[in-house]
């Protein structure tokens, strides 16, 4: 394949090319393979990659295995070389489909780090994910595929503890993370970090579709870095929670509702509300700046998050901005950008699990 | 709370953006000239639209034609339409960011304009948040920069209850007598680590990634010297002319447009020693010592290290285009130079009896910015000395613009019964020649300069040892006619360009 690209007879600019990782993906359908090979095909500039594209689905009957090669190029820009990687694609279903690892094992290119996308629901007991799983340098997972994220989440982490793993659905909530920080750069702002009494999340749902993950996640994400610890809560009804954290004393109150959304893919957050203490007597804030409120909301119709901080001795300062709706093959590169482990995000996905865990556990009544 | 506690934010551990920086006021002086609406204010737009800025961040805009602020407003949001990144203005995002647009009409040398400027900035301050935080943007023509700084001072605007910060657009002085004088006006309102001199080159990916390549690699600084490196050669060319900035090149020419500026600190980038930190005061150190050990001339050898030229007619692409003295607004006996090529040498350790070709054009034969360093050859050829078997000599290429990204030429073996030898080049292309937009160097630069990070601005050193080594090829230019135009259009120069590297036993690369 390459001998032919490398066009011998002078007549054409000669391809370039490039690989900086091994890039492993499991898919179980064609759909899903028809969109990695898109994904691959987009990424192709910034993180050209040998792929190996895994179409297994075990629920199948048994089959042998089929493979072919491929290159994926991407077209240059006028003066250009064309740059390509290549594409491996191995397709066995049902049992034969667990005996996989090893022939993936010898396809990896040398020298360069293996990054393993599992597109599906992870079974951290099945044979191929374990073994895969040891054999790369960084796993991406996406908790939107999974049931029970919070508890697989601990299952999986349970299983290989030095593993770095990452899950898109953390990378999609960034620009929430980012302008809810941003809130509490300023010097006047940042006390009042440790003056919230409440935060509101909302994620769209349709009927009984109801995924607080991303909500669970930014909720986590909040009690880790600011030293919440979790008091008590109850789930009022599928999706809908009301949570009591603590920070020393101070209670603060989560509750994260669904949305009926529309046309919103389910599962998005929708919104978040930061409130601090209204002043009291003797309460000992800071009676300036108490009652503020920090509010980033996203309309569903709008690719725009609005953010709104209102400040007691100021009032209100509006912003929008842009939200991008990531494909999936961007949320992608923006993870292979930063390989590693994310310390932050496993502390976050370790809090909720607990949450739920003592929340299914030991639940409050119902309201 | 704690100082120590209130000053990192806990959310902000783990993002990509450490930091945004505090809602600030940036006054762009020039606000109705071409850098506001091509750079700076595109550049400003896409910071907001990606979340870079907070919050209550603001712009006044400063020139001398009365205006609205709704009417500047929308003259932005054209050229915002035209110039930004995103190629298109998002109607919520830009009624959001457009907000924090305003107006003050002065002329610069008009003191009562400033006060009306502090009035302004202190009823922004206390609606918008903006805590006295300003920037002040010189993007006016040159001479206007003293009397901006002294009315600024005057008025009590250098320095605020937050931070102030002043940036300095090229040309930074006409001359080194020039830029010292600028420099000594600026110092007497502002203090040096307020002052930020701009060269946009030092905002461009490959040119940040030289740090990175150098310092971040075992491979290469060992080899990085006078025993194995023959000679670097930087090219700098521009396939279009003067674009009808007469005005401004007429008085400037290839030499202090270029080569005293980008070029130089491209020599600096590539052969400063390693910096003992990467902060910006180290970094800047080390650029600084290497300008200082880079030989002056004496005027009278600037024939023999230094070609000058000026385009003639000829074809650019398939188009015939008129001289340099045919340009508008161009004197038809215009001895202003539109290319240089110049050898130059620096006197250290490191670089002693290594040439440094410079190279700078407009109207050349393509657009392109290399640096390449080309080594020695082996001690040895093993191989036989055969028609087929030529051997050249390795080049590391780094392309700044507009195939970013770095190549090595090393020789290769033809498969074969024989040993018959090939150059073959190893590449890594960057985002842009991958599809994936870089950011402009005016927002990384403006962000940096938001929150305090000088290093990709030039200091006071840097500028004035720049300015050093030119003074005596423009003394000599100065009083020394050219015999003008003497090179085509669409070609690579004047054929004295050739004699310069020739004579040395070399040849400028074929880009």
């Amino acid at each position: 394949m390459w001998a032919e690209a490398a066009n011998p007879q002078g007549l054409l600019p000669p391809v370039m090319r490039a690989c900086v990782m091994n890039l492993i993906v499991y898919v179980e359908d064609q759909t899903g393979v028809e969109a990695v090979i898109k994904a691959a095909q987009d990424m192709a500039g910034r993180h050209p990659s040998r792929l190996i594209l895994l179409h297994c689905n075990p629920t199948r009957p048994a089959s042998g295995v089929e493979a072919w090669v491929s290159a994926i190029c991407q077209m240059p820009q006028p003066g250009g070389r064309q740059v390509c990687c290549e594409q491996i694609t191995l397709v066995a279903h049902g049992a034969a489909a667990d005996d996989l690892h090893a022939t993936v094992l010898s396809l990896f290119s040398p020298d360069v780090p293996v990054v393993l996308w599992w597109r599906a629901a992870p079974d951290p007991h099945r044979a191929l994910f374990r073994e895969l799983v040891n054999a790369s340098d960084y796993v991406i997972l996406d908790s939107t595929h999974f049931r029970e994220p919070f508890a697989l989440w601990r299952e999986i982490r349970r299983a290989f503890p030095a593993m770095a793993l990452s899950d898109l659905n953390w990378a999609r909530i960034r620009p929430w993370r980012e302008l809810i920080a941003q809130f509490f750069d300023l010097p006047e702002t940042r006390p009042l970090l440790h003056e919230i009494e409440k935060v509101s999340l909302t994620f769209s749902a349709h009927g009984d579709e109801r995924n607080p993950t991303q909500a669970f996640l930014v909720a986590g994400w909040l009690a880790t870095r600011l030293d919440w610890t979790y008091f008590s809560g109850r789930e009022n009804e599928p999706g809908s929670y009301d949570l009591e954290m603590r920070y020393g004393d101070l209670p603060i109150h989560v509750d994260i509702r669904p949305v009926e959304a529309g046309s919103a893919r389910t599962g998005r957050l929708l919104g978040c509300v930061l409130e601090t203490a209204k002043p009291t007597e003797g309460a000992g804030l800071s009676a300036e700046n108490a009652g503020c409120e920090f509010v980033v909301t996203r309309r569903v119709k709008e690719d725009l998050i609005h953010t709104r901080m209102y400040l007691l001795d100021r009032g209100e300062l509006a912003c929008a901005t842009s939200l991008e709706v990531r494909q999936e093959h961007e949320l992608l590169m923006m993870e292979l950008d930063r390989p590693g482990r994310h310390p932050i995000l496993e502390d976050s996905l370790e809090f909720s699990s607990n949450v739920l865990d003592r929340l299914h556990a030991d639940p409050e009544p119902r309201a | 709370m704690a100082e120590t506690e209130t000053r990192v934010n806990p959310l902000r551990e783990g993002l990509q953006v450490a930091r945004t920086p505090t809602p600030c006021t940036i006054v762009i002086f020039g606000i109705t000239g071409d850098l506001a609406n091509r750079k700076l204010m595109p550049a400003l737009y896409q910071l907001t639209r990606d979340r870079f800025l907070p919050a209550g961040f603001s712009v006044v805009g400063v020139a001398r034609r009365p205006k609205t602020d709704d009417q500047i407003r929308d003259e932005i949001r054209d050229s915002v339409g035209k110039f930004s990144r995103s190629g298109e203005v998002q109607p919520l995002v830009w009624d959001s960011f457009a907000q924090g647009i305003y107006y003050v009409q002065s002329q610069f040398p008009d003191r009562a304009g400033y006060e009306r400027l502090k009035e302004k900035l202190d009823r922004i301050d206390q609606e918008r948040g903006t805590q006295g935080n300003r920037l002040f943007y010189l993007a006016t023509p040159p001479e206007f920069y003293p009397v901006i700084v002294e009315n600024l001072g005057a008025v009590g605007l250098a320095q605020s209850a937050g931070w102030t910060r002043l940036i300095v657009e090229k040309p930074f002085g006409h001359d080194l007598e020039s830029a010292k004088t600028l420099n000594t006006k600026i110092h007497d309102v502002f203090h040096e680590n307020q002052v930020y001199r701009i060269d946009h080159y030092l905002g461009k990916e490959t040119v940040q990634n030289i740090y990175v390549f150098r310092f971040a690699n075992g491979i290469f600084e060992p080899i990085w010297n006078r025993r194995y490196i023959d000679h670097v050669q930087i090219t700098v060319a521009e396939s279009i002319g003067i674009e009808g900035r007469a005005d401004y090149y007429e008085g400037a020419g290839a030499l202090r447009d270029i080569i005293q500026n980008h070029m130089l600190q491209l020599v600096a980038h590539v052969a400063m020693e390693p910096p003992a930190t990467f902060d910006p005061n180290s970094v800047r150190d080390e650029k600084s010592k290497v300008l200082r050990a880079i030989r002056v001339l004496e005027p009278n050898e600037a024939p023999q290290f230094a070609v000058r030229g000026q385009y003639d007619q000829g074809i650019v692409g398939s188009e015939l285009v008129p001289s340099y003295r045919q340009e508008p607004d161009v004197s038809p006996t215009s001895n202003t130079e539109t290319f240089v090529a110049l050898k130059l040498e620096i006197d250290n350790w490191r670089w002693a009896g290594i040439p440094f070709y410079l190279r700078t054009g407009k109207r050349l034969s393509k657009r392109i910015t290399e640096i390449a360093i080309q080594f020695r050859m082996p001690p040895l050829m093993l191989f036989g000395r055969g028609a087929g078997n030529i051997v050249d000599p390795n080049v590391l290429a780094i392309n700044v613009q507009p195939d970013e990204g770095i190549s090595l030429r090393f020789e290769s073996k033809v498969p074969g019964q024989d040993n018959r030898m090939r150059p073959v080049t190893m590449d890594f292309r960057y985002g842009t020649a991958f599809g994936v937009p870089a950011p402009e160097a005016y927002e990384r630069l403006l962000l940096d300069a938001m929150l305090g990070d000088p290093m990709l601005f030039t200091r006071r050193d840097e500028v004035e040892a720049q300015w050093g080594y030119v003074m005596p090829i423009l003394e000599y230019w100065g009083k020394n006619q050219a015999e003008f135009p003497n090179y085509r259009s669409g070609t690579w120069g004047p054929e004295a360009a050739d004699q310069l590297i020739q004579r040395d036993g070399r040849r400028w690369r074929r880009l």
